[in-house]
């Protein structure tokens, strides 16, 4: 595109803008929690007293979690993906959508939808502390990563092969064993994966949904902080929860590899599904259905009932103070704006990232940094940056806080944008930059009129996309936001602890419009994408 | 002026004041009591307000610890510590009962020692001292009753089927099988004036246990830092007032420092105070809390 010094030269640029958010609000952050682990004492005066065995409690809790989430997600979420991907039928791309839909809902939405589930429908849930609401919550959300990474590979099985298999005499369960498991075999270990990965940094369900009685790491490193005041203990077990994600990632990324040759094909011809199918299709979908849809409508209903039975009180009363502090309105306006700003610069930095990447292979290792902060979960972000900023600076007042909020909810959507963004980039043709460059045209003009036009709707899809993980976050939110002017997520968790039905039903109506804001984000930045790939 | 969630006073009284000082007051309720202090230690030297209320005893030597506090003591003070928190109203955190649960057969219990008899395995439920002041507050009085003893006799509690929860409002408003709430449980962690609200129709349906009584002092302070330091005494000579002192118990359940303020009648018959209150002195509740709570977190939560 441009000549190998101004290319160079361009690339340092962009890659220095990522570079040096990371290092400023991420890396040093680290850096600081690390040294406070190691030789820090508590900011009044204490030392740490932490057992050794109660950390090794929370990391078994942790990873046994993880484990029953990701089995729960795998006996709900697979039969779902063969009712949806074996058999053509009218209505699955709907039910599809209807099931990927959680992906994208904050974690204090969902959270409060099965404490809700828990209390007006299943008390069973409420067993053995909260244990059994936590593991479908797990399940409601990661059934989504089954469907979107199963789904592709059981829906482009060569059906060729299952037919030979049959009329050589091959039995069905010789047919499951011997032709469709090998197809999705890759898929659904790498789906484990990745559930098992979001299972162990799920810090806000747990935190509400198992109350103080089931301690992970991450709520641990909550507990430190917010009952004991022990910053020191806060950073051990944040840089314990650090390593073990990123030792999951290590080993899970192996297991993720791209299958080398496959049985699979690109246009694949599926067989309609006859009236005979439908029991399977029915009995297979049912459970995903029910897991997906129940806490939802139960939560929309509770926010619709008042002390005194179907009501839009809540609604009105978001705007309304509780006659001492902020109401949920002036939360919701605080989210907005916090997660707008949040947005811009996770997709400046994203697109810096990605150009550099694309301009300079040596720049490829900003792009690959990037993804660090949501590799080692966003309770570490969040510690990292109370410890290692916030406390620090704690004399620079309200406008710190401001500033720490908008990095927090950058850094845990950057990821996101770059994996946008890149696919995107690395789509246009790399002749059209050396025909321009040939015709004359200056880098800068290059980047106006050949890479700005056709990167535009990507980019437009990574904001929507940012936008609505910042406007959910809450795993980093938590350490950091002010309590006379909370984010929607905090505020609604803050409610959560107080009495009186009240407050319950005004939670519920804030987390309904925070769903509503996250899920209008993702809906339009998946239209802009789609358009993208026309 | 930062408060705790459960703060609240009277329009009126607050709109009285306003108009005579000529100081417009906020009231941010930043949690419950140990989030207050915590709050207060991470923002000392910058601080969210210019004056506190909520502090209790159990969490004042931290928040003076951190240097949070400025230098200030009501002149009208009855009570206050290290010459930077004023008393402002006290109650007992007691086990309260439900009266119905408890006849001739099953008589209803009196002390600590008798939560642990097989009677009532399975009726108790506390909260987490580790997230509410009164399972703190609780806590601290079965140290202060059992000495070295006390790890066993929660060892013993929990083996007899005990409840816990993470807050005061789980374990009252949800597990009290008081008639006005229903839950599953007749002895609950809660306050001697808790039971002024369950009387029903003229008559009490709950009672606390006043052997199982630990004294809970509530303190208003000026924050280090203040824009407005002034007013921020004013304010907290206000909570002293006759006006605030009197609104006290209707309004948070506490009973006021002043001896001049007035108490609601039915307190006097339903919410009477214990005659020999648990008390413990800061500095001793300060070097302990965080060791009995990692031991009580393992005992209890852990099942050591």
């Amino acid at each position: 595109m441009f000549k190998n010094a101004s290319r160079g030269t361009v690339a340092a640029f962009a890659a220095a803008v990522p570079v040096a958010f990371l290092a400023v609000f991420f890396v040093w952050p680290l850096l600081v929690t690390a040294r406070s682990a190691i030789d820090g004492a508590g900011i009044a005066g204490q030392d740490t007293t932490i057992s050794v065995r109660a950390l090794g409690v929370a990391a078994i809790t942790t990873l046994g979690l993880a484990s029953a989430g990701t089995g729960l997600t795998l006996i709900i979420g697979l039969p779902a993906v063969w009712a949806l991907n074996r058999r053509r039928w009218r209505g699955s791309r709907l039910v599809a959508a209807l099931l990927t839909a959680p992906f994208v809902l904050p974690t204090v939405v969902v959270a409060l939808a099965f404490l809700t589930v828990r209390r007006d429908v299943m008390p069973f849930l409420g067993a053995w502390h909260g244990i059994p609401a936590i593991i479908a919550a797990l399940a409601f959300f990661n059934v989504a990563v089954v469907l979107r990474t199963v789904g592709p590979a059981l829906s482009s099985l060569d059906e060729r092969l299952v037919a030979a298999a049959q009329t050589l005499g091959a039995s069905p369960r010789h047919v499951t064993m011997r032709i469709i498991w090998p197809a999705v075999r890759r898929a659904v270990g790498g789906a484990s994966a990745v559930t098992f990965l979001f299972c162990s940094t799920s810090f806000g369900l747990v935190l509400v949904l198992g109350g103080t009685r089931v301690q992970t790491l991450e709520t641990a490193a909550y507990i430190e902080l917010t009952a004991f005041l022990d910053l020191r203990g806060a950073a051990i077990i944040a840089l314990i929860q650090a390593c073990l994600i990123v030792l999951v990632t290590i080993v899970t990324s192996r297991l993720t590899r791209r299958p080398v040759g496959s049985t699979t094909q690109t246009s694949p011809v599926r067989i309609a599904a006859t009236r005979k199918n439908s029991f399977g299709i029915i009995a297979g979908l049912s459970p995903a259905v029910v897991l997906v849809a129940v806490p939802m409508v139960t939560l929309v209903i509770r926010s619709l009932t008042g002390a005194h039975g179907a009501t839009f009180a809540s609604y009105r009363a978001l705007w309304q103070g509780d006659g001492a502090g902020a109401s949920l309105g002036q939360s919701i306006v605080t989210s907005l704006w916090l997660a707008v700003v949040a947005a811009v610069v996770a997709s400046t930095i994203g697109v810096c990232a990605t150009a550099a990447a694309a301009l300079d292979p040596r720049a490829r290792w900003v792009r690959a940094a990037t993804v660090g902060p949501l590799a080692v979960s966003s309770v570490v972000v969040g510690v990292a940056l109370l410890i290692g900023l916030a406390v620090p600076l704690r004399s620079w007042g309200q406008s710190t806080t401001v500033v720490l909020l908008i990095a927090a909810q950058a850094l845990v959507a950057t990821p996101l944008v770059v994996r946008v963004l890149a696919p995107a980039l690395d789509a246009i043709d790399p002749r059209q930059y050396a025909a321009a460059a040939t015709l004359g045209a200056s880098p800068f003009k290059v980047v106006v009129h050949v890479i700005a036009p056709r990167m535009r709707a990507a980019i437009t899809s990574a904001i929507g996309l940012a936008f609505a993980v910042a406007v959910g976050e809450f795993g980093a939110s938590v350490f950091l936001a002010r309590p006379g002017s909370p984010t929607l997520p905090t505020a609604i968790v803050r409610l959560l602890s107080k009495p009186g039905a009240d407050n319950i039903a005004a939670a519920s109506a804030g987390a309904v419009v925070l769903a509503l804001l996250a899920g209008t984000a993702m809906i339009v930045a998946d239209m802009t994408r789609k358009e993208v790939r026309r | 002026m930062l408060v705790h969630d459960s703060f609240a006073l009277p329009d009126d009284v607050i709109s009285q004041f306003e108009a005579s000082s000529g100081i417009d007051v906020t009231f941010t309720p930043v949690g419950d009591a140990g989030t207050l202090v915590n709050q207060l230690a991470l923002s000392a030297g910058a601080p969210l307000g210019d004056a506190v209320y909520g502090i209790d005893n159990t969490f004042a030597s931290r928040a003076v610890a951190s240097g949070a506090l400025a230098e200030y003591v009501s002149p009208g003070a009855t009570d206050s510590v290290s010459g930077e928190l004023t008393a402002i109203d006290y109650s007992d955190v007691c086990f309260n009962i439900d009266l119905a649960a408890f006849d001739s057969t099953l008589p209803a219990p009196v002390s600590f020692d008798d939560l642990l008899k097989p009677e009532y395995a399975g009726l108790v439920s506390v909260s987490n001292p580790t997230t509410s002041s009164p399972g703190l507050a609780l806590l601290l009085a079965t140290y202060a009753t059992y000495g070295d003893g006390w790890e066993d006799y929660w060892r013993a509690l929990r083996d007899n089927d005990l409840e816990v929860t993470a807050g005061w409002s789980d374990t009252y408003f949800v597990d009290f099988s008081a008639p006005n709430y229903g839950g599953d449980f007749p002895i609950v962690l809660s306050y001697a004036s808790s039971p002024p609200s369950e009387v029903i129709d003229g008559s009490p349906t709950t009672a606390a246990l006043l052997d199982t009584c630990f004294r809970q002092v509530e303190y208003a302070g000026v924050l280090e830092g203040a824009a407005n330091p002034t007013a921020a005494q004013a304010v907290v000579d206000w909570m002293l007032s006759d006006e605030v002192q009197s609104a006290l118990p209707d309004s948070m359940y506490v009973y006021p420092v002043s001896p001049t303020a007035s108490i609601p009648s039915e307190w006097l018959e339903y919410a009477p105070l214990s005659d020999q209150p648990i008390m413990i002195d800061p500095a001793t509740i300060d070097a302990e809390r965080d060791t009995l709570l990692r031991a009580w977190t393992e005992i209890v939560i852990d099942g050591q």
